[in-house]
């Protein structure tokens, strides 16, 4: 369309319609940024009722939604299709135009023949000056209404209300966040630790698949999700049971007490590779000794020695490896009846049994190692998010120690701790006793076992929790009474030798349930302050037989 | 009527080439300012019965003014026809008027030879603009009489039709009140009036200078301002303006929600309507609002000319129900009704 007129009419609509896309950008784009708050104080609002973001995610929503409501409007509203007759349309209602622009454009589109020339001509001069008469900027106005305004102000203040004012959820939430690393980081230590079973030379295929299926069980439940603390504490506490299980105090005793012959086989230049062998701890080296030993190139007067100190060392070894000390006896006894090949054969029994001896102690000490590295994943587990606030915590702690003479003990423990956040927390932890009434050192640990194995004498006992300040540093160690002292006060005796069982007065698993289901009972009545209902039930959890 | 269908084109207008002697714009607004003009210097104020009345003659269609006696309706429209070159002839309705009366008879008449025949006697509807004084007045028979002359501008007589001399208009009047007697005009006369126009009573300082000008020594007299073929160039011109399409859907959603049983009709209508608008009405409308349009020299329609011309070209199309006439409910009210809640533009 070439003419004049009605070009001009196009550039008016064409300046109109830029501007009423901008004044829709600016109008438009505000209100989103005010949806967008109101999602964000929807959000907010939900935060408040349950445990359901944090603070810094809580204030990235509601600002991404801002911006993406504002950004999305802004776009939206430059960019939304305006078809010109349409435009047209709305510009001669705005504008007062009597219809003449509208009209102008359907006269443009309509065939040629339709309507006379001169008549085109007249109406596009006369909507070309209807239009340049026009003044968009009253009606096209780049102003907020008050309304919504008003309405946007209040969204942003209740959504930065909602932020600011303290959040009860956000503690619980925090907890939650704290279980779940935790218990990412100890499937991660727990992986570690099946992998350390695995590589580890001195354990059968066997035996390490007997130490890996609890390690595999506990970590298949655990990655599982939707765990709460206490459900991974039992998983943990089950794992660490199991392989607790797999400890053979018994073996490690005997090859303990192997080290006893060694002095009496070291006597000798036959067995003396041997006994250095057992005094060094090294069972496998001590039995191939034992079995390279050829009687046939020993003098009689040798064989003589051979026997007399084969015979002491049986006699050592009598009360702790009677199957050693049998072959050995075995072995004495076949060279005084200058049997060396029935001697020999008894040193190649002694031999394996002293290699079987030491497997089985390897084992133990592997399952032992692996459950006190699960019960370090444990207690981290347990004391997850128990550091938000400001903590203290007293422990009870009962030991049970074995050794000569030694009876049962029981200390006391009590620590501060004070960490960071608001808050009060309490945790309960054990001690351990020997049984001269040796005290243990406060702790906090939950879901100490408490047992301990001793030789009869006095030992320090491991610090298993250390509670720090706010700034990092070591909190005070408590140091209990009788702690090192040999007059503390004995609190039972009984038969703690080798191999003893300990007294019970009323076995453990029929008063659990009595004591759990009071303390569940409680926590549902509301007995308990809200924050401590989850340490009461992992702790409780924790002593589960 | 035989404008094009409302909504069926952008246009409604002739073939691009100019016609000889077209008329312009600025000639159309300057003979209706005189035609204006010349009517006011008998009749005072009654400035939209005036414009109306002239759009009626523009559009070659038919007016019904109804006012109270004494308004000046006769008197207008014989100042209209002084003020136009055109031949007027005036017929008082009355209950023993005769069709034959106004359409003409054949007589029988004695030639020279004194041989005898039949001649036709035109009556006095062969004018160019026919006053149907108190048209309510006369029998339906007679009354039907007019409605050949109305619709195809043609009288029949003893089987001879007689073409009616263009331009033809017919404006009518009757008397709202004093109802015993009369009869009222049937739904098929009243939707061939392309405008029913209410004459109302003049304002006290209107009443001041009709009394200066008919008690006083001078009588007012108009003058001639137009002929009759300016009239027929002007309604010419106003079918050519061109209407834009959500105007023209504007109007037929207006006459289609004045049908009580559309559902886009409004509460009104559905309550005190029995029949709503004919196409007739739409046509009305749209050419109504395209001489309106050239009355404020505007080359196109506007939403606000359709509405200009809706109460006199919808009002007697309306039909209220027993309901609506016992709660005395007027058709300008439900027109009202309808330009506010029938949407500019299409939803």
């Amino acid at each position: 369309m070439t003419d004049p007129a009605f070009r001009e009419v196009e550039q008016h609509l064409d300046a109109w319609t830029l501007r009423l896309r901008l004044r829709d950008a600016f109008v438009w784009s505000l209100r989103g940024l005010g949806a967008g708050l109101a999602a964000g104080l929807v959000l907010a609002a939900i935060a408040r009722l349950r445990p359901f973001l944090t603070e810094s995610m809580l204030i990235g929503l509601a600002a991404g939604f801002g911006l993406a409501g504002f950004g999305l409007a802004l776009a939206l509203a430059y960019f939304w299709p305006r078809p010109r007759l349409l435009t047209a349309r709305r510009f001669d209602r705005l504008f007062g135009l009597a219809e003449r622009t509208s009209t102008a454009l359907e006269l443009a589109a309509s065939p040629a023949g339709l309507a006379p020339d001169w008549l085109r001509r007249d109406q596009w001069a006369d909507a070309a000056a209807a239009s340049r008469r026009a003044d968009p900027r009253p009606h096209l106005r780049f102003r907020l209404n008050l309304r919504e305004g008003l309405a946007s102000l209040a969204v942003s203040a209740a959504l930065v209300a909602a932020i600011a004012i303290p959040n009860p959820q956000q503690a619980i939430l925090a907890q939650q966040i704290a279980v779940d690393q935790a218990i990412a980081e100890q499937v991660e230590a727990l992986e570690a630790i099946r992998a350390e079973i695995q590589t580890n030379p001195d354990l059968t295929d066997e035996q390490k698949d007997t130490l890996t299926q609890p390690l595999d069980d506990a970590i298949a439940q655990l990655q599982d999700g939707g765990l709460t603390q206490e459900q991974a504490v039992q998983i943990l506490t089950e794992a660490q049971q199991q392989l607790q299980q797999q400890t053979d105090p018994d073996a490690q005793a005997a090859a303990d007490a192997l080290a006893d012959a060694a002095t009496a086989l070291s006597q000798n230049p036959t067995t003396q590779a041997a006994g250095d062998a057992l005094a060094a701890g090294d069972l496998d080296q001590a039995a191939q000794a034992l079995s390279d030993i050829d009687l046939s190139q020993l003098s009689p007067e040798e064989l003589q020695a051979l026997a007399t100190q084969l015979e002491t060392a049986a006699g050592q070894l009598a009360d702790t490896n009677p199957a050693i000390a049998a072959q050995l006896q075995a072995a004495a006894d076949a060279i005084q009846a200058g049997d060396t090949a029935a001697a020999e054969a008894a040193l190649e029994a002694a031999a394996a049994a002293v290699a079987q001896a030491g497997d089985a102690a390897q084992a133990s000490d592997a399952a032992g190692e692996a459950a006190a590295q699960v019960a370090e994943a444990q207690d981290a587990v347990a004391q997850a998010g128990d550091g938000q606030g400001q903590g203290q915590g007293q422990g009870d702690g009962q030991g049970q120690g074995q050794g000569d003479g030694q009876g049962q003990g029981q200390g006391d423990g009590q620590g501060q701790g004070q960490g960071d956040g608001n808050g009060q927390g309490s945790g309960s932890g054990n001690g351990s006793g020997q049984g001269d009434g040796q005290g243990g050192t406060a702790g906090t640990d939950p879901i100490g076992q408490g047992n301990g194995a001793g030789d009869g004498g006095e030992s320090t006992y491991e610090e298993i929790y250390s509670p720090t300040h706010l700034d990092g540093t070591d909190g005070t160690d408590v140091t209990l009474d009788g702690n090192g002292d040999p007059s503390g006060d004995v609190v039972g005796e009984g038969p703690t030798g080798p191999n003893d069982d300990g007294t019970v007065t009323v076995p453990y698993d029929q008063v659990y349930d009595g004591y759990t289901d009071t303390a569940y009972e409680a926590i549902d009545n509301g007995s308990y302050p809200l924050d401590l209902e989850s340490v009461i039930r992992q702790y409780f959890t924790s002593l589960a037989p | 009527m035989d404008s094009p269908a409302v909504a069926s084109a952008v246009l409604s207008g002739s073939p691009a080439v100019p016609m000889a002697g077209e008329l312009t714009v600025a000639e159309f607004r300057q003979i209706a300012a005189n035609i204006e003009a010349e009517v006011g210097k008998v009749i005072v104020g009654q400035a939209d019965v005036v414009r109306h009345v002239l759009i009626c003659l523009v559009a070659g269609g038919h007016a019904l003014l109804e006012g109270v006696p004494g308004l000046g309706k006769t008197m207008l429209i014989k100042t209209l026809s002084e003020a136009l070159e055109l031949q007027f002839s005036r017929i008082q309705f009355t209950p023993d008027l005769m069709p034959a009366d106004i359409v003409g008879t054949d007589i029988l008449e004695e030639l020279p030879d004194g041989r005898r025949q039949f001649r036709f006697q035109p009556g006095p509807i062969f004018s160019n603009l026919v006053l149907a004084d108190e048209i309510n007045r006369a029998t339906p028979k007679t009354q039907s009489a007019l409605l050949e002359a109305m619709q195809e501008h043609s009288v029949t007589v003893a089987k001879r039709t007689y073409k009616l001399e263009e331009p033809f208009f017919v404006l009518a009047t009757q008397n709202p009140i004093e109802m015993e007697g009369t009869y009222p005009l049937p739904e098929a006369q009243l939707d061939r009036f392309l405008f029913k126009v209410n004459v109302t009573f003049p304002s006290s300082s209107e009443l001041v200078e009709i009394l200066a000008r008919t008690t006083g020594r001078l009588v007012a007299a108009a003058g001639k301002a137009a002929r009759g073929a300016q009239i027929v160039e002007m309604g010419r011109l106003a079918r050519q303006i061109p209407i834009a399409s959500h105007v023209s859907d504007f109007v037929a959603r207006l006459i289609v929600a004045s049908h009580p049983t559309h559902p886009a009709a409004p509460p009104l209508v559905k309550q005190y309507l029995r029949y709503g608008a004919s196409p007739r009405g739409a046509q009305a409308l749209v050419l109504g609002a395209k001489i309106t349009a050239l009355f404020a020299g505007r080359l196109n329609v506007a939403f606000a000319d359709v509405a200009a011309v809706a109460p006199a070209a919808l009002r007697h199309r309306l039909l209220l129900n027993f309901e609506g006439q016992a709660e005395g409910v007027t058709t300008d009210a439900v027109i009202a009704e309808l330009l506010e809640k029938v949407p500019a533009e299409s939803q």
